[in-house]
């Protein structure tokens, strides 16, 4: 059987086509020792947010110069995603002093542990959270980390062959260790960068007593290995980085920093409030965040300007007529001299509740043209306030934009104290 | 044998008469110059540094892989083949007793010829320079080799351009598809970083895999097979073009 010259360039395309094709699949269906561990840490941080009741995890973080420990952090969350709380203990060592702290939280209440004194501090919740709202969140979620997770995608480039899996006791090892060799020029140079002018700047440096890194700054390695369990759920995980750099005097020195994490306990841990019986304990209420004290009138100018002077044309006057269990009441007015007065003179009252917002005391008025509005205020200094009006909220409800009537609006209220 | 020899010294021959083939020379050095004179005042003013004596010779590979060297091989490809059709050089050519296929891999053989120059030049300039900007010794043979391996993407490069050079009516539409060509695979690659393996674009720094630490012997071979099966097909089908070409 004899093939044309045609048939056989055509077969050699076919040829080339297959190789490329099966070779390609084959190493997307492979896939990196690092798109591996990033789907592992997806689908840990799926589980642990969404499919267990309640876990445990050990963190510690220890930073080291020369191989001499200079600040280390210790803390056990535990995790309670059913019934929504969350327990925190932990050690925090610098400059050789070893600090304790202890903090419990639930839908109702706060708890710290004040280590000194061995007393705790009760913060009672009163404003209702949402209820779709969780004790913890998966990060890989939020809008920033799937968009780092894009540019990192793009940028890891030969890195992403540094990750090495290994099998055993059907779970998943996953090593990497790279040297200063193997690190890409500009990774080190930012790198380097942000050590020098963020991470160990003059300040810190200062505050740290630990030698200040002035040359020859290089990233002179990085390790890691973390443990996947049969459920496909990472159990552990270690990590250190260390950076070189030269201080003033040539001297080099290593610094280090080693982070390790445990997730244990998975749907076998317990969070429960610390009992308080007999203990020196001190209550206070987050969510009331104006009370009967702030009854009263608060005012400010209303200035224009003429033949280059500042001129007195009125006052606005931001009246708080009662407070109960938080809930605000009052009127908002403006009084202007005879003969300036505008079209609209503003005149309405307004009333708030308590647990409308969990960040904000939403003022609900009906402005002079019966238009349903909404405003917002916050305690400013000691006794003043602070007024927004025509307030539109996100989506979300996290932040607000507002139109204040006009430019020339003052959002400070001062206390009138008559 | 002897009649691809002797095409293949007459390709050498009018690349080595080009200007383009004296600018990639002098463009390399002054870009290796460029990245000295970077690295040196990093180093000395902002006490920042950014590469060790080996990894100068591989920065200045990795920046080069993805600008000049892709470059130039579009210049001197696009040359060698709608070059020669639109001025009509390419008849001295066949007019000579070779058959068309052995025209054809004696310029492709060339171009090979010209990126390898290039590297080695490269390489043995920045190797030059890295001990006048460091202190300790380069390392040549992890140098050698990464040159060495970056030949491979180039070359499937230099055959992308052969077989666009082959469509192309001429030199300006060829070297602008080439431009947006590279750019889209390299864009690609930004935007869909999983599917990446496609793209010959994505193998431009396979050349880290055989420096590292560990070495995954799976995936250079996959690598190679990918960048293996891009030349059969591009060679293949430059050749198709080629051949049907009329003059």
């Amino acid at each position: 059987m004899k093939f044309n010259k045609k048939s056989k360039i055509l077969g050699m395309v076919v040829l080339g086509a297959v190789i490329l094709v099966t070779s390609a699949f084959a190493d997307i269906a492979l896939g990196s020792g690092y798109y591996n561990l990033k789907s592992s840490m997806k689908t840990t941080a799926a589980n642990l947010t969404d499919d267990v009741d309640n876990f445990s995890v050990d963190v510690i973080v220890t930073t080291k110069v020369d191989g001499k420990t200079f600040a280390e952090s210790t803390s056990n969350m535990k995790y309670d995603i059913k019934n929504k709380a969350r327990e925190e203990s932990g050690t925090d060592l610098q400059k050789g002093k070893i600090t304790e702290n202890y903090s419990y939280h639930d839908e109702n209440q706060r708890i710290y542990k004040n280590f000194e004194d061995g007393s705790y501090n009760v913060v009672e919740i009163q404003k209702s959270r949402k209820n779709d709202s969780k004790i913890i969140e998966n990060p890989f979620e939020e809008e920033q980390a799937i968009d780092a997770e894009k540019i990192m995608d793009a940028f890891v480039g030969s890195l992403e062959n540094v990750i090495q899996i290994e099998e055993s006791d059907n779970k998943k090892i996953y090593i990497g260790n790279i040297s200063d060799k193997e690190i890409p020029s500009l990774v080190n140079a930012i790198s380097s960068f942000v050590f020098k002018y963020t991470i160990l700047d003059e300040w810190t440096v200062e505050r740290l007593n630990v030698p200040s890194p002035k040359s020859n700054i290089y990233v002179k390695e990085a390790s890691g290995k973390a443990i996947e369990n049969e459920e496909g759920i990472l159990e552990s995980g270690i990590f250190t980085a260390s950076m070189a750099a030269k201080d003033s005097k040539g001297t080099e020195h290593i610094y280090t920093v080693e982070f390790s994490i445990d997730i244990k306990d998975i749907n076998n841990t317990v969070v429960a409030a610390p009992n308080l019986d007999g203990k020196e304990v001190s209550y206070t209420k987050e969510g009331f965040e104006f009370d009967e004290k702030f009854i009263g009138k608060y005012k400010n100018n209303i200035v224009e300007v003429e033949d280059n002077s500042f001129v007195k044309r009125g006052e606005r006057i931001f009246e708080i007529t009662s407070v109960e269990k938080g809930n605000v009441k009052g009127r908002y007015y403006e009084v202007y001299n005879e003969g300036y007065e505008p079209d609209t003179v503003r005149n309405f009252d307004f009333s708030t509740k308590y647990d409308e917002s969990e960040f904000y005391t939403i003022l609900n008025y009906t402005d002079n043209k019966g238009e349903k509005k909404q405003g917002v205020m916050h305690r400013s200094n000691m006794q003043d306030l602070y007024v927004s009006f025509e307030v539109i909220f996100d989506e979300d409800g996290n932040g607000y934009r507002s139109n204040n009537f006009d430019d020339s609006f003052n959002s400070e209220f001062v206390r009138v104290f008559e | 044998m002897e009649t691809l020899k002797v095409v293949y010294i007459n390709e050498i021959f009018k690349i080595s008469k080009k200007k383009k083939f004296i600018m990639a020379l002098a463009f390399s050095l002054f870009s290796v110059i460029a990245a000295a004179i970077a690295v040196y005042y990093l180093n000395n003013f902002a006490g920042i540094r950014i590469t060790s004596s080996s990894d100068f010779s591989i920065m200045v590979l990795s920046v080069l892989s993805y600008t000049l060297f892709p470059l130039f091989i579009a210049f001197i490809g696009i040359d060698m083949f709608a070059g020669e059709f639109v001025d009509q050089t390419i008849k001295l050519t066949l007019i000579c007793p070779a058959p068309r296929f052995k025209v054809f891999l004696g310029k492709v053989l060339a171009i090979a010829s010209f990126i390898m120059a290039n590297l080695m030049f490269v390489m043995i300039l920045s190797f030059v320079v890295s001990i006048f900007i460091s202190t300790s010794m380069p390392n040549l043979l992890k140098i050698l080799l990464a040159y060495i391996m970056e030949f491979f993407p180039l070359f499937v490069f230099a055959l992308v351009v052969v077989l666009i050079s082959n469509i192309a009516k001429g030199t300006s539409s060829a070297f602008m598809f080439i431009i947006f060509i590279f750019l889209v695979f390299n864009g690609l690659g930004l935007i869909f970083p999983y599917f990446k393996s496609l793209l010959f674009t994505s193998t431009f720094d396979w050349y880290n895999l055989f420096l590292g630490s560990y070495i995954n012997l799976s995936k250079i071979l996959r690598t190679f097979l990918i960048l293996l099966g891009y030349s059969i097909m591009l060679f293949a089908a430059g050749y198709y073009l080629f051949e049907k070409k009329d003059i």
